[in-house]
């Protein structure tokens, strides 16, 4: 069984399966990196918001960017698609695809803060 | 991979996850020697300052990107190679042709796949311990010395003499466009060559056990040229190796004197190199404090009051500056070094010249 299935989480906000083989199966790096992601992907998403509501040119596709990687990196996979979409908005200047893309950010920030909040992510070796 | 074959690598990412994963999952892998900056800026100070031979930069970083900071690497004269691997999600053909031309050796997708990390370190450590250039200019020193062994451990005095020599210079705010940690590290490394021109200079001349006619004494100055040509030859044929610059500067001018009246050229004050300028002293203190057939070694007070004495004349005076504020430590190197040749000597020596 996978570390996803075993939580019972084949929907979830992060892929942990794909998150443990590029920690090289340990599961205690798994859990410190998804506490570092936990940590700074409020303050990441909200920087990005306000961008996207200050109609930041510049500021939305590179933190967009910064997001995506971040996203990528921890196997948060909806998270960074939404995040790229947004880059190719920013830097197409598409305000209503913008502001769409932005209710979805805020969705999946809170889907991921009730997958924190629930303990997930926590080592299954526990 | 033996780790005491291993290069240093660096990370740079400002995603700090990334750059954890990447450190930790190469420590699994096992490559120990791994080190992260989330700032290119700093970065790149410390690849200057430190001996990093592999960096991985993400690409799109604020303030200074990967690609830049990849051309700043670059651009370094007198660095050892830098293997630099760009992290990127962009994969784009015109990407790829933008970072092969600003210098990176490899790319790697991000988010990165481990085993795929794995491979790429390991063909980068390959690469970068092909270039032993370290050894192979000292023992091309060696085998010039081999012919005339001067005294004992005169090579290894010598390029301690003049990194130390150089490290105090690099305070001077006029010099410190000139001396940088590459530059550093560079003299200690070519020091050693300043004498390779020895090699073309007859036995009759260059083992001569007296003192040298005016005559033999003309053919003995012409190891400074001879040592010049060699590596200016070399220097064309690898005209991105900035060091063998550096090394025939000090082979061609390690003879010429501040005040004009030295050899080959009778060159003066700023016009002879730098690295000449700091080497000679070096190589005069060793020659004064060490034992020749024609005289004994000088107490290190001596050689200081000789070395005083020629400020302004034979010497920079801002190198023989450099050199009182350095005093002790070059005592503590002779006396090291002559201790561990002497603990250590397997060569016999052969007979001693006189002085050039």
């Amino acid at each position: 069984m996978t570390t996803q299935a075993a939580w019972g989480l084949d929907n979830a906000p992060i892929d942990c399966d794909a998150l443990l083989r590029r920690c090289v199966g340990r599961h205690d790096l798994m859990e410190r990196i998804l506490h570092q992601f936990r940590d700074l992907i409020g303050q990441d998403v909200d920087l990005l918001l306000s961008a996207i509501e200050r109609s930041e040119c510049t500021e939305i596709p590179r933190l967009a960017h910064k997001l995506k990687g971040m996203a990528s990196t921890v196997a948060a996979c909806d998270l960074a698609n939404i995040a790229a979409q947004i880059r190719e908005a920013g830097l197409q200047f598409d305000h209503d695809q913008l502001s769409a893309k932005a209710d979805e950010l805020r969705n999946e920030l809170s889907r991921l803060n009730a997958y924190f909040s629930r303990g997930m992510g926590k080592s299954t070796d526990e | 991979m033996n780790n005491q074959q291993q290069s240093k690598i660096l990370v740079v990412d400002d995603d700090v996850i990334c750059g954890e994963l990447l450190r930790e999952s190469l420590h699994e892998m096992g490559h120990q020697a791994v080190e992260i900056e989330t700032c290119a800026q700093d970065a790149y100070q410390r690849i200057c300052d430190e001996d990093f031979r592999i960096v991985i930069s993400d690409w799109q970083m604020p303030e200074m990107s990967g690609i830049d900071l990849c051309r700043k690497v670059r651009s370094r004269q007198l660095g050892e190679y830098v293997y630099f691997i760009l992290l990127t999600s962009l994969d784009r053909c015109d990407h790829l042709c933008i970072g092969l031309d600003g210098g990176a050796d490899d790319f790697l997708s991000k988010p990165f796949n481990p085993d795929e990390l794995n491979v790429r370190v390991n063909v980068a450590q390959r690469i970068v311990a092909l270039e032993n250039r370290n050894l192979i200019v000292f023992s091309l020193a060696k085998l010039a010395e081999s012919r005339d062994p001067e005294t004992g451990a005169h090579l290894e005095r010598i390029r301690e003499y003049s990194r130390e020599l150089a490290e105090h210079l690099a305070q001077f705010d006029e010099l410190a466009s000139e001396i940088d940690a590459d530059f550093i590290r560079a003299i200690f490394l070519t020091s050693p060559l300043h004498d390779i021109g020895k090699v073309g200079i007859p036995d009759n001349v260059l083992l001569k056990p007296g003192r040298l006619t005016s005559e033999e004494f003309e053919i003995m100055k012409q190891h400074t040229t001879i040592g010049q040509q060699t590596l200016q030859a070399a220097l064309s044929a690898c005209p991105n190796a900035g060091y063998l610059r550096l090394a025939r500067d000090i082979a061609a001018a390690h003879h010429e004197k501040y005040d004009g009246t030295g050899y080959p050229h009778g060159l003066a004050g700023d016009d002879i190199p730098l690295s000449a300028r700091i080497v000679a002293l070096a190589d005069v203190y060793d020659a004064l404090t060490t034992k020749r057939v024609y005289k004994e070694a000088f107490s290190h007070e001596v050689a200081r009051e000789i070395i005083v004495e020629e400020s302004g004349k034979h010497f920079d005076p801002r190198v023989v500056d450099a050199f009182l504020h350095k005093e002790h430590i070059f005592q503590q190197v002779k006396q090291r070094l002559d201790n561990s040749f002497y603990d250590s000597a397997t060569v016999p020596l052969m007979p001693l010249t006189a002085s050039t």
